[in-house]
């Protein structure tokens, strides 16, 4: 079953075929739901909706290139990618320097932050200033940025 | 930013989905930023402020 209405697809549809320009890799980490209780684990409450989500996006357009991992049994690039939790989605292309990585499900008002975020890493251009561009390039110290936010 | 310098990452936590993340970060409000674990930024503030607090977390 479609996470969107018809209406809802063709507008994000549109606006991926407008405001993507280069292909963007999305790399997801996902835990599987388990019949067995396991102590110290705890169930991913909203893996499931969040793969799907992210799954459905990636219809929308050829340029979204989506993988999914799970936490537990791909181990291995969650070492890789640094990733310890799940639902994680990583953004990727040429265009991102650094890295975006957005935690939990991207559903609300967040939702545009994702799409957002998919359409900046599709462009060469930067949203920032100049000044602000010339001072990161100064950096001699790596810098981690967390936004908690909230879906409303 | 963190498309811009291969130094930043950047990560937006769904806050009710991190309780522990949340509460060792005292988030008391959204938006909330942390910069390297030591520079707060309440709400949403301009470019500029925002950087200054990025240079200031960086050293």
């Amino acid at each position: 079953m479609s996470l969107f209405t018809p209406e809802q697809a063709e507008e994000i549809r549109q606006h991926f075929e407008k405001n993507l320009t280069d292909p963007v890799e999305v790399i997801h980490f996902t835990q599987a739901a388990s019949p067995l209780l396991v102590p110290g684990r705890h169930d991913c409450q909203y893996c499931t909706e969040t793969r799907e989500l992210l799954e459905e996006v990636a219809t929308f357009t050829d340029k979204i290139d989506l993988t999914v991992y799970d936490l537990v049994a791909d181990a291995d690039k969650a070492k890789e990618h640094g990733v310890d939790a799940v639902p994680v989605t990583i953004v990727r292309s040429p265009h991102v320097a650094g890295g975006m990585r957005y935690w939990g499900v991207p559903s609300g008002y967040e939702f545009a932050v994702i799409v957002s975020d998919l359409v900046d890493a599709s462009r060469a251009e930067a949203d920032l200033q100049p000044e602000t561009v010339t001072k990161l390039a100064e950096l001699t110290g790596d810098v981690n940025i967390k936004v908690f936010v909230t879906p409303t | 930013m963190a498309k811009a310098s291969s130094r930043v990452t950047a990560d937006v936590i769904e806050a009710t989905e991190f309780p522990h993340l949340a509460q060792k970060y005292r988030v008391m409000g959204v938006p909330k930023t942390v910069i390297n674990d030591t520079v707060e930024v309440m709400g949403a503030v301009p470019e500029e402020r925002f950087l200054d607090s990025v240079l200031a977390a960086a050293g």
